[in-house]
């Protein structure tokens, strides 16, 4: 048992470090290259970069920018949700229900991001309100699908026993339903929390009045290269983080759920 | 037409009495007419080959199916099914599988305890053995205090030490709470150790082929019992029972 363990944590130990290598192998592969270019402003060196990004954390912009960005993501993440979670279920039900809403879902699937901006921007204008319909528009189809596929693979051998115990239906709603959806719902919410910050800054970027997105543009507008790439390192060292909290998360309380091959 | 599945108040002592049972799964004729009875706190077994409908007669009893012909009639009330797989709900604990059934936590402590689990208790499906799930099933068809307990294969899988201490869990448990039971396998010893009558079902459409007493004394049925042994060689030399499709015996009782 001892040595297991030992073995596992050396393991991790050696995973941790081949991570750390990874992102040393990206910076110098990245500072080669902007050698190579010679054109700061198309690729400037990884210390402007890094000067511009330690700038940002210095003054506090960077948290303020975050949490600008953060709040439009989770709205939009929790509105994808809201609407994403019952009307997967509905479909995961019901065959006829999930005939109806093919279609809808198809087009909301396929529609390209800039033609919600085109109609969010006209509703709405620039502002905050455009970018969190944006994530949630682009959120509700993988809750959804997800919850759906989630409903859909209720072990209905559970669902018997249940019957052969005169357990309430509403237990059975509650404790095998809603359980087997869990994996697929947290799933669902992997995907997105990786999805929600690409897509809020590209909302930001076009259609914004604050955010990471927004600034990205101004840098972008005054040629200040190093800063868009430091914005850019913003935005995915909080999206990594935000990922990297879910999966602490998950490995503590999720032990229960982990039985699902879709969380494995 | 439909079969009938109701609960009389006499059965002329009998827990259970299927008469003339038929069912079809759309053109494929699984149950032809099959009779069993089952007397208060007696054990019955029924063999057959896999794929013979076996299952589907338990199935029946349980009201999970309808049959197309013929009656079920109880006597009882609270039935308990210990299924063939595990069936237990893998995010709770063995405790919460239990409750899920019964809220009555203190039920849930005996019957964990009577089959020797309650240390298991807060363990989820996943961190159990085949046999010791198979022990929660077994504690959840308790649970209810039931007095026809059906049994669906439940030592498929399972080796042969696990099979045998899941067996005198199972034997202890309806002798000393006088449990009527029926169970249904493939295995003849396993038949032969739990019955007091095993019915010999043919292949599908299923019908009763024979019906056996068997008369061994508590203490020979036992997987490795010499005893045991010599009446299986017996029943297997009537050549009637393997492969399903031979002649009747003369062991066949009314």
């Amino acid at each position: 048992m001892k040595d297991s363990s030992f073995s596992e944590g050396s393991q991790s130990r050696r995973w941790n470090w081949l991570f750390l290598a990874g992102i040393g192998l990206i910076f110098l592969a990245w500072w080669i290259a902007s050698l190579l270019v010679h054109v700061p402003l198309v690729l400037p060196s990884p210390w402007y970069v890094i000067l511009a990004f330690l700038d940002m954390l210095k003054d506090g912009s960077a948290f303020a920018l975050l949490w600008s960005t953060f709040s439009k993501a989770v709205v939009g993440l929790g509105i994808a949700f809201a609407f994403g979670v019952p009307l997967g279920m509905v479909a995961g039900i019901s065959k006829t229900a999930d005939e109806l809403l093919k279609p809808f879902m198809m087009v909301v699937r396929s529609m390209p991001v800039v033609s919600w901006l085109a109609s969010a921007i006209l509703l709405w204008g620039m502002g905050w309100m455009t970018p969190t319909f944006i994530v949630a528009v682009s959120l509700f189809p993988v809750v959804s699908f997800n919850v759906a596929e989630g409903v859909r693979s209720v072990d209905l051998l559970l669902v018997e026993m249940a019957k052969v115990y005169r357990v309430p239906k509403k237990r059975i709603i509650v404790d095998i339903y809603l359980g087997s959806l869990v994996p697929f719902v947290l799933s669902a919410f992997k995907v997105s929390i990786g999805t929600m910050w690409k897509v809020a800054i590209v909302a930001e970027y076009l259609a914004g009045n604050k955010g990471i997105g927004v600034e990205l543009s101004w840098a972008k507008f005054y040629l200040n290269t190093p800063k868009v790439f430091a914005y850019t390192m913003l935005a995915v060292l909080a999206g990594l983080s935000l990922e990297k909290v879910f999966d602490f998360l998950w490995e503590v309380y999720g032990k229960r759920w982990r039985i699902s091959p879709e969380m494995h | 037409m439909g079969g009938v599945r109701k609960k009389v108040a006499d059965i002329a002592g009998n827990a259970l009495k299927i008469e003339k049972l038929s069912k079809s799964y759309g053109t494929l004729k699984v149950l032809d007419e099959i009779d069993v009875e089952v007397k208060k706190g007696e054990r019955v077994a029924l063999l057959g080959p896999s794929g013979c409908g076996k299952t589907t007669i338990l199935k029946i009893v349980a009201g999970l199916t309808r049959p197309d012909g013929g009656n079920i009639l109880l006597e009882v009330s609270k039935i308990g099914f210990v299924f063939q797989e595990d069936r237990l709900i893998p995010w709770k604990t063995v405790c919460g599988n239990l409750e899920f059934v019964s809220s009555d936590t203190h039920k849930v402590e005996k019957v964990l305890k009577l089959v020797r689990l309650w240390d298991y208790r807060n363990f989820y499906p996943l961190q159990l053995s085949g046999g010791m799930k198979q022990r929660v099933n077994l504690a959840r068809a308790l649970l209810v205090e039931p007095d026809l307990l059906l049994l669906d294969e439940p030592f498929k899988g399972l080796d042969l030490e696990i099979k045998a201490e899941l067996m005198n869990e199972i034997l202890r448990m309806c002798r000393s709470m006088s449990i009527t039971a029926l169970l249904v396998t493939h295995d003849l010893r396993e038949a032969l150790i739990f019955a007091d009558r095993i019915y010999v079902l043919s292949p599908a459409p299923a019908r009763v082929k024979n019906v056996l007493e068997i008369d061994l004394p508590s203490e020979h049925r036992d997987f490795c019992d010499t005893k045991l042994l010599d009446k299986e060689k017996e029943v297997l030399s009537q050549g009637f029972w393997l492969p399903f499709g031979l002649p009747e015996s003369p062991l066949r009782s009314k």
